[in-house]
């Protein structure tokens, strides 16, 4: 018995006692879920595409701002009429194990995507180069559309004219990978970075597979749950940032993370909604807060293909029934654009148009007239979410008024989406978050038909004026004529009322006075932390 | 009493079997898709397809089940769906940092419930012991996130003392405050079950003749008594360690603990089914192990039963 408690004894004090808290040069951020895989091919969450964005480059990437800017490419031209892409690449990128990054090296990163049997869940990014699809079918040794005349030359080759491709060359799944192919200096050579995988398949069969990357940072450390550390790339010829490392820390709880916060040891916190009033109102800390219009649009999605809801007049009495306004100034502090469209403000494409006017007795003669004098019954599901349960339950009594009663559904993520993809659900609260900044990424994924359900299109609609208009937009390169197309797109829509429009939600960041540089970025892959710098804080101090 | 410890690790094999049949097929009866989780928000149906045809789902679900129950004989759950990890080792990776809460929490439990019982039994009926219960009734009623987010509060927002969470590389600082959270409800239950089973005891004559021997009252509590009212506090204690164990899923979300039971739950939300099987498998062998290690443990505070037990063994 005395030697299980002194094991016991031993176990708890084995692993010493306290770390001291977190000094200068190393920058603390909080992580809401713990990434699953930091393989650029298999990324489909923020988390990983964060991680990843420090990892990895691409040809392009995003800038803090949103825009498109070199990376691993120092220049591009736009040629035959928007349908053959030319990069010349920077001779001076290097992968974490010091070899240079070359042509071949991007076009082996596109095929591992595309390749039979890859898996990624993200082959529809590239799947608008010329041969993807005979590639992807294994009907083709290469992707006809991807040429590499020499090594600091790639070509890529659409089957037609898609504005937004650059953008898409943005996303993690076009980001380089060291090619196993890639003979300059072998794996793990004078380098820290993790053993190649199979440069071909992501889905090797051996578990994670983490290629070797050229961006400003490398993965030093990931303890799965608890944090991933990244140290700056030795060979990145820009030189080491200021940082000496960054800190991610998965922490699910946002409490904990305001907790965090609050005690000094982490550097950077994503404001939750609920506490944004108590963050705002403390002179102090306003020069600290950052916002950002965020790249999403917060919508009741209704079923065009269900019961009353296949009726115009019913979708738009539902729309005139909810206080939109009121949701906003209530519930979200008054931090949301009421949204009457789906593109987000700030992109080309968007057009203030007044919203549906929130008339309950307008509302009721055009249920009258769609011959639902008396109400009906609706199901609205949701995933359990603050945001969701106040929005939905406000929403349950705005169409209560109108006669239409609700039952509220709530269900986990996997269970949700299943049901709302196949269309077995009347309406349901979800919000969609744009993978890049071009009114395109809501559009189409968002109105088309042919993305009817798991593609995006979870209300359903179908119109083939609007996805005619869609096709056409994606082929428009003159920037003005296509926001023109864009606003005409959205326009129609709204007219048919597929969704209850809801709001545009503004993020807020809130940084530590010790950090210096940092921009919220307008897409999550676009800080790269290069620039950021932390004032070195006395040992034991605490905020 | 080695062939009492063989014949219970025998029936381990038949419940096993059992829990990991049932959980298979619980797993399969659950909405929402397992492919679905790994696609992210836009996706087409040939790569579900695609997935499914990889991941094995779209065979029968008897082979399906053939195939689960042969990676079992061999200890195999397969790889996570989500991270491409084997679940077995993934498991294991994990285990430690739950082990370590859980001890932690343990020795709170014990060392404060046990005294805190005794105390009150001894100051029956006086202002400590209806102190002492009172605080218990409080204990048990805390639901273990607030408390939590009220130790976050004071000991890391308010006084700075303690960091709000996180492993911290192990530092026993860390530790502190998931441990007292997750043994709250356990230490009232110990404490309160020691405290009648201290009742029961200090009525019976051995106390009253040790009592007259002249022995010391902290020798006839801790020697005489404690031990005799152990039995239905080891219980309580086994009970609480296994889950302990099997993971406090709440505790270890709050604090950002890297534990089983976080890892359980993501799988979980995920529909991670390898892993889901996996850990249920697993908890079953920490609840299984830690029965076992009770009734040892009983043995051990009442030699009657380790006689009983012998006696039926040789009879039999």
């Amino acid at each position: 018995m005395r030697t299980a408690v002194f094991l016991v004894v031993c176990l708890l004090l084995s692993t010493g006692c306290s770390k001291s808290p977190p000094g200068g040069d190393v920058l603390f951020v909080a992580l809401e879920t713990s990434p699953n895989r930091l393989d650029p091919a298999l990324v489909v969450d923020v988390a990983e595409g964060q991680i990843c964005s420090l990892l990895y480059q691409g040809l392009v990437r995003f800038s803090p701002r949103g825009e498109v800017i070199a990376d691993a490419a120092k220049s591009w031209s736009i040629e035959n009429s928007g349908t053959r892409y030319v990069f010349h690449m920077d001779s001076r990128p290097r992968f974490s194990d010091g070899s240079r990054v070359l042509s071949r090296d991007v076009r082996a990163s596109l095929e591992r995507v595309l390749a039979p049997g890859s898996l990624s869940p993200r082959r529809w990014v590239l799947d608008r180069i010329r041969g993807a699809p005979a590639f992807t079918k294994g009907s083709a040794e290469s992707i006809d559309g991807v040429l590499t005349p020499d090594d600091s030359t790639v070509v890529i080759e659409l089957e037609k004219p898609f504005r937004p491709f650059l953008q898409l060359l943005a996303m993690p799944a076009a980001y380089i990978v060291r090619s196993a192919a890639s003979d300059e200096v072998g794996p793990g050579r004078g380098g820290r970075g993790p053993p190649v995988g199979d440069s071909r398949r992501p889905h090797d069969g051996s578990g994670e597979t983490r290629p070797v990357g050229s961006g400003r940072w490398v993965l030093s450390k990931w303890e799965r749950g608890d944090f991933l550390e990244l140290v700056p790339n030795p060979f990145d010829p820009r030189g080491d940032p200021p940082l000496e490392r960054i800190v991610f820390r998965v922490i699910p709880e946002a409490f904990t993370r305001i907790a965090e916060f609050e005690s000094g040891t982490l550097d950077i916190l994503r404001i939750p909604q609920a506490e944004l009033g108590r963050f705002l109102e403390d002179e102090s800390r306003r020069s600290s807060i950052q916002s950002q219009p965020e790249l999403r649009v917060t919508y009741i999605g209704l079923n065009n293909r269900k019961g009353p809801l296949k009726d115009v007049r019913v979708r738009r009495a539902l729309n005139m029934a909810v206080d939109a306004g009121r949701i906003i100034e209530v519930l979200a502090g008054g931090h949301a654009v009421r949204s009457a469209g789906a593109v987000p403000p700030g992109l080309p494409g968007y057009a203030e148009r007044p919203p549906y006017p929130y008339d309950p007795a307008a509302a009721k003669n055009l249920l009258r007239d769609a011959g639902f004098p008396d109400g009906f019954d609706l199901e609205i599901w949701q995933r359990d979410s603050p945001e969701g349960n106040r929005v939905v339950e406000a929403i349950q009594g705005y169409l209560l008024e109108i006669g239409i009663r609700v039952r509220i559904v709530k269900r986990e993520w996997s269970a949700f989406k299943e049901a709302v993809s196949r269309g077995r659900v009347d309406a349901f609260f979800l919000d969609w978050y744009g993978d890049y900044p071009d009114a395109e990424n809501f559009l189409y994924p968002l109105f088309h038909s042919s993305n009817a359900g798991g593609g995006g299109n979870r209300s359903f609609f179908a119109d083939a004026l609007v996805d005619s208009l869609i096709e056409e937009s994606q082929r428009t390169l003159d920037d003005r004529a296509c926001a023109g197309l864009y606003a005409s797109i959205d326009s129609l829509v709204f007219d048919q009322a597929p969704w209850i429009y809801l709001y545009f939600p503004t993020s807020f960041v809130i940084v530590s006075p010790d950090v210096h540089g940092y921009t919220f970025p307008v897409v999550y892959l676009g800080e790269d932390f290069s620039t950021v710098s932390k004032t070195r804080r006395a040992e034991g101090r605490r905020r | 009493m080695i062939a009492y410890i063989l014949k219970r690790l025998l029936l381990f094999v038949p419940i096993l079997l059992g829990v990991a049949t049932v959980t298979f097929f619980l797993v399969y009866v659950l909405p929402g898709d397992p492919v679905l989780s790994m696609v992210g928000e836009r996706y087409d149906e040939a790569t579900i397809q695609e997935l499914r045809r990889e991941m094995r789902l779209d065979e029968p679900l008897y082979v399906q089940y053939a195939h689960f129950v042969a990676g079992l004989a061999r200890l195999d759950f397969g790889r996570s769906y989500v991270t491409g990890e084997p679940v077995g080792p993934t498991l294991l990776k994990r285990f430690p940092y739950t082990l370590r809460l859980a001890l932690f929490a343990m020795v709170i439990s014990v060392v404060v419930g046990v005294c805190a019982g005794v105390l009150a039994a001894w100051r029956w009926r006086t202002a400590i012991d209806y102190l002492t219960m009172g605080t218990t009734v409080l204990g048990i009623s805390m639901p273990v996130f607030w408390l939590g987010a009220l130790l976050i509060f004071v000991f890391s927002m308010k006084l700075g003392l303690l960091p709000p969470s996180g492993y911290g590389g192990g530092g026993l600082r860390y530790a502190v405050l998931p441990a007292v959270t997750l043994a709250q409800a356990s230490t009232a239950y110990v404490a309160r079950m020691t405290r009648s089973s201290m009742l029961d005891v200090v009525g019976e004559h051995y106390i009253q003749t040790a009592r007259a021997k002249g022995v010391s009252e902290w020798r006839v509590l801790f020697g005489h008594a404690l031990r005799n009212a152990l039995l239905p506090v080891i219980t309580v204690i086994g009970a609480d360690f296994g889950s302990f164990l099997t993971g406090a899923v709440l505790t270890e979300s709050i604090f950002a603990w890297p534990g089983v039971g976080r890892f359980t739950l993501d799988a979980i939300l995920k529909r991670d089914v390898p892993t889901i099987q996996g850990a249920v498998f697993f908890m079953a062998v920490v609840f299984m192990v830690i029965n076992l290690l009770v009734d040892l443990a009983y043995a051990w505070a009442d030699p009657r039963i380790r006689l009983r037990r012998e006696s039926a063994m040789s009879g039999g």
